[in-house]
């Protein structure tokens, strides 16, 4: 089950959650399939309300592979490699773990707003976005 | 991120379903680069991000392949939706 998350230079992303209705795909996948592996392409951070899904039995964040991005990933699914790392930033389950890094200005407007000039973030938080911080 | 009941590694399943727009081939062309103020292509491993991050490949391996590649076909039955829509709106075995 291959999800993504499109981002780019000069433009915020608008949501946390997976393109092109991830969220709903891995619902309708893991109803039927009882062994769901899920991958992820992003620069990183997205929430996964699908993450507890107990058919959901593994997840993996492939991030952005470049052009060898299946041959990688067929080594990891069977088990030529063990993917290890550590992530610098932390991938939470919903979007209210991330409540220590706020936008500025706070309002309901902005935060379900489609424009991605809208936002502005000070950044208050520094580097402080791993899992310490939750 | 997660793995549980040693779902991982594969050894040698009977059978895998593949689903998702991000798991199979680029269909606008080797890149992500804007067309028609678009970077977000539907359909396509996303193997890079947009802007300077990007660039154009002289050849991308997407998941489907390699996965097809990989399984044994005598042995493994590899069965595939790529469209999302197509996945949440109605039932394919």
């Amino acid at each position: 089950m291959f999800l993504k998350s499109w981002s780019t230079e000069a433009e915020d992303r608008t949501t946390l959650h997976t393109d092109w209705q991830g969220d709903s795909v891995v619902q309708k996948v893991a109803s039927i399939c009882p062994n769901t592996v899920v991958v992820v392409h992003s620069s990183g951070v997205n929430v996964m309300p699908w993450v507890e899904n107990p058919n959901v039995t593994a997840v993996l964040a492939a991030h952005l592979p470049g052009q060898e991005a299946g041959n990688s990933l067929v080594d990891v699914l069977w088990g030529d490699i063990n993917p290890s790392g550590h992530l610098p930033y932390t991938i939470a389950k919903k979007e209210s773990d991330y409540d220590f890094a706020p936008i500025t200005p706070e309002s309901a407007e902005l935060e379900n707003t489609e424009d991605s000039m809208a936002w502005q973030s000070d950044f208050k938080e520094g580097v402080l976005i791993d899992y310490s911080e939750l | 991120m997660k793995n549980i009941n040693r779902t991982l590694p594969l050894k040698a399943p009977k059978r895998i379903g593949v689903f998702g727009n991000d798991a199979g081939d680029l269909t606008n062309g080797m890149s992500y680069l804007y067309f028609n103020q678009v970077g977000k292509y539907e359909y396509g491993v996303m193997a890079t991000g947009g802007g300077s991050g990007s660039g154009i490949f002289t050849y991308v391996v997407n998941p489907l392949d390699a996965i097809k590649q990989r399984a044994d076909f005598k042995k493994t039955l590899v069965q595939y939706v790529l469209n999302n829509t197509a996945i949440v709106e109605k039932d394919s075995p």
